[in-house]
């Protein structure tokens, strides 16, 4: 009997054992099976879908129906939400620029562009009653964009940087090389009146240079990326990328003082 | 002349449309001349007094909104309306290849006379403009006759 009853104790120890070790080796050898499954299981989760899709056509066909609606409107939402963030991006820049710039300044939007292709202006919603005169220079917050040439009473008009009518005496900040910048139409701009061994080379950065006291020195006009040679053959001009893109403007700022 | 509110109406909007909406519309930087199309457009189905007066006034328009002095658009278009006038009456032109032909050289010559009074434009950027406003108001031609005859 007790024989019997320590056989079945020890059998008992021993399939525990057993049943112990086999966790040890099983658990890494159900996933390599796992494994080999996958491809099965996917194939036939994709059959049970169709299966699904066939069965139960109507009410997906409703359902999707009302998730295309749903994702049209919250796309116009996201699109609204999109200007929204760039028009606060762009009015933060012009904000600080107020904030931190010494002059006094008018911010203006644009309402009306030039429809001749062959001078560049902008019309903008503010007029003599904001303070506003003729010639005052017009900036955003990367350089120039320009001058007032007309003012009204709550309406100006002001020429770009880029119109052939453009003027404004400049100088290059690195080598404090003087020339008068132009407009040339397009998107670019030409610097006159500079001697062959004067000291300006491409990506010099070109400022207003203040004389005449008629405009703010220091303010970017735009960078240098090319020479050609004056008509006369006694001089050459460089060739100017302004600093703001003219043909994207929707606020400028007019300084006032 | 039936109603010639309406056509000092009509240009009143394109010129608004131009310098407005059109902007978005630019290639290479250049947009179409609407105005100048829409002179083109009454020289082939208005008399010739009509032609001059709507042709000043989209030159009026012109510098309105432009940076140009007062009456120098004034002046190109109202001759523009006038040699338009007689190049079709001389010719009789009928078909629309030529009608579209002629769009292009007065749009170019229009081009012409402005940049001889700005010398500050090179050469190149001149005939680029040029040659890519006179294709564009060329382009845009036959859709805004249709739409004219249409509405008037």
């Amino acid at each position: 009997m007790i024989k019997l009853a320590k056989r079945k104790l020890i059998a008992c120890l021993i399939v525990i054992l057993c049943v112990l070790s086999l966790a040890g080796v099983v658990t890494p050898t159900r996933k390599i099976l796992l494994l080999a499954f996958k491809f099965p299981l996917r194939l036939c989760n994709l059959a049970a879908e169709e299966f699904n899709a066939a069965i139960f056509y109507h009410r997906n066909y409703i359902q999707a129906k009302g998730l295309r609606k749903e994702n049209e409107l919250l796309k116009n939402q996201i699109n609204s939400l999109n200007e929204l963030y760039i028009e606060n991006t762009r009015l933060k820049e012009i904000l600080s620029l107020k904030q931190i710039s010494p002059f006094q300044l008018a911010a203006c939007k644009v309402i009306g562009r030039d429809p001749s292709n062959w001078a560049s202006s902008i019309i903008v919603d503010k007029g003599r009653k904001d303070g506003i005169k003729k010639n005052q220079l017009v900036i955003t917050a990367f350089g120039v964009a320009g001058k007032v040439t007309e003012v009204g009473l709550s309406v100006s008009k002001i020429t770009l940087v880029n119109d052939p009518d453009f003027n404004i005496p400049a100088v290059v900040r690195r080598s404090r090389q003087e020339g008068m910048v132009s407009g040339m139409l397009q998107k670019s701009l030409t610097m006159r009146y500079i001697d062959y061994d004067a000291d300006i080379i491409a990506g010099d950065t070109v400022v207003t240079s203040g004389f005449e006291g008629m405009y703010p020195k220091g303010i970017v006009i735009g960078r240098v990326i090319g020479f050609g040679r004056d008509a006369t053959g006694l001089s050459r001009h460089a060739i100017i990328e302004p600093a703001v893109d003219v043909y994207r403007l929707e606020e400028v700022l007019v300084i006032i003082k | 002349m039936k109603r010639p509110a309406f056509l000092f109406a009509y240009l009143t909007a394109i010129s608004i449309f131009e310098c407005t909406i059109l902007v978005k519309f630019r290639l290479f930087s250049v947009q179409p001349d609407m105005l100048l199309a829409a002179v083109i457009i009454f020289a082939l189905v208005l008399p010739l007094k009509w032609v001059i007066i709507l042709g000043c006034f989209s030159g009026f328009l012109l510098d309105l909104f432009s940076s140009n002095p007062l009456g120098f658009n004034t002046i190109i278009f109202c001759m523009l309306g006038f040699i338009c006038k007689k190049i079709i009456k001389k010719l009789n032109i009928e078909n629309n290849i030529v009608v579209l032909i002629l769009v292009f050289i007065l749009s170019f010559a229009a081009g012409v006379v402005r940049r001889s009074f700005e010398p500050g434009v090179s050469l190149w950027v001149f005939l680029k403009v040029g040659i890519i406003e006179s294709l564009y108001t060329a382009l845009i031609f036959p859709f805004m006759r249709r739409l004219f005859l249409a509405i008037a």
